[in-house]
């Protein structure tokens, strides 16, 4: 009898103890595009250029244009607006920021160097549209070469680099 | 020493004979019915929705979702067209009026795996809000709690694949 008491009051105790518990599983997703990448197809390419006495500019349209100012002579040589393949979201708008300041070329011994500012690109106001089919698209760049006269800009090839950021609109 | 022992006795054996009268008696019937009415049911209303996002190339994304399924954007785009509107898990409760509940979500990482591969995601710093009270209140009450929104974060390495992801998290209340 005195099992059989222990073993009631224990119940007892237990009861206001009681606690139940349900769960679900909750679903989540996802979806990851791709990133915006571009690959340069062309150089932005000025050409051969003789500059004589003064100097002047150089300009590329995004459309491919040769056209110059002051004393500059333009030889009949390959050059070339800069041309991006941009790959992304099919049909997404693909904007660019260009540089906003002037960039180097320098020559190659180091000694000289000018200047291409003015960059200009095809990308239309609100963004270059990526091709449905096959999720590219294609960008021009332009810009404008400044150039002292021979005496401060000596024969020679001049590069340099810019750099262009190429994003979803 | 001896008597009280037996007077001890005899109010068990009292208790003992009562219960099953009670549990006999059609009153009893009604008692059991009352319990079920108590029983608490857990349900989920809303899928987790993060919507459709691409890596800006500026480093690890990452993508707060709010439990009012507003999201924050780090180092990532957002489509505005061709995207489904994000959204918070939602949950709903059902019992009886006035018990209390306690919401219990995950406090580390579930995965997202990319569906046809086995990429995985990670979702994370998941957050709860009770339908009256402020976020981060994990304990309610039915009649005013009758839902509940979940948010997470997910982080998007620089160097994931794209594609859709899914997975779920598990989501349990504990009651009285």
């Amino acid at each position: 009898m005195k099992h059989i008491l222990a073993l009631f009051s224990l119940l007892l105790l237990a009861v206001p103890g009681l606690f139940a518990q349900t769960g679900v599983l909750g679903k989540m997703e996802v979806e990851l595009a791709v990133p915006v990448t571009a690959t340069e197809t062309e150089l932005l390419n000025f050409g051969r250029i003789v500059p004589e006495t003064a100097g002047g500019t150089v300009k590329i349209s995004p459309q491919g244009e040769r056209t110059s100012t002051g004393s500059i002579t333009l030889m009949d040589d390959a050059y070339s607006a800069g041309r991006f393949t941009v790959a992304g979201m099919p049909s997404s708008l693909v904007s660019i920021v260009l540089p906003q300041t002037p960039q180097r070329l320098v020559l190659s011994s180091g000694i000289s160097e000018v200047t291409v500012d003015e960059f200009t690109s095809d990308v239309p106001v609100g963004g270059q549209v990526v091709r449905q089919n096959d999720g590219k698209a294609e960008i021009s760049i332009g810009a404008t070469l400044y150039i002292a006269n021979g005496m401060s800009n000596p024969a020679g090839y001049y590069t340099g680099t810019y750099e262009v950021v190429f994003m979803y609109n | 020493m001896k008597r009280i022992t037996y007077f001890a006795m005899a109010v068990i054996a009292l208790g003992v004979a009562a219960l099953p009268a009670t549990a006999a008696n059609p009153t009893a019937s009604a008692l059991v019915e009352a319990e079920l009415v108590q029983t608490v049911t857990l349900v989920k209303t809303v899928d987790m929705q993060f919507g459709k996002v691409a890596l800006t190339g500026e480093g690890v994304g990452t993508l707060v979702l709010g439990v009012d399924g507003v999201i924050t954007p780090t180092n990532l785009f957002v489509p505005t067209t061709g995207n489904v509107t994000p959204a918070a898990a939602v949950f709903g409760v059902n019992g009886l009026s006035g018990t209390s509940y306690t919401v219990s979500i995950p406090s580390g990482t579930v995965s997202l795996t990319k569906q046809g591969g086995t990429e995985t995601m990670d979702v994370s710093a998941f957050s709860v809000k009770l339908a009256s009270k402020v976020a981060g209140v994990t304990t309610g009450t039915i009649g005013a709690d009758n839902s509940f929104a979940v948010g997470a974060t997910l982080t998007i390495p620089t160097t994931q694949a794209e594609g859709k992801y899914t997975g779920s998290f598990p989501v349990s209340i504990s009651y009285n």
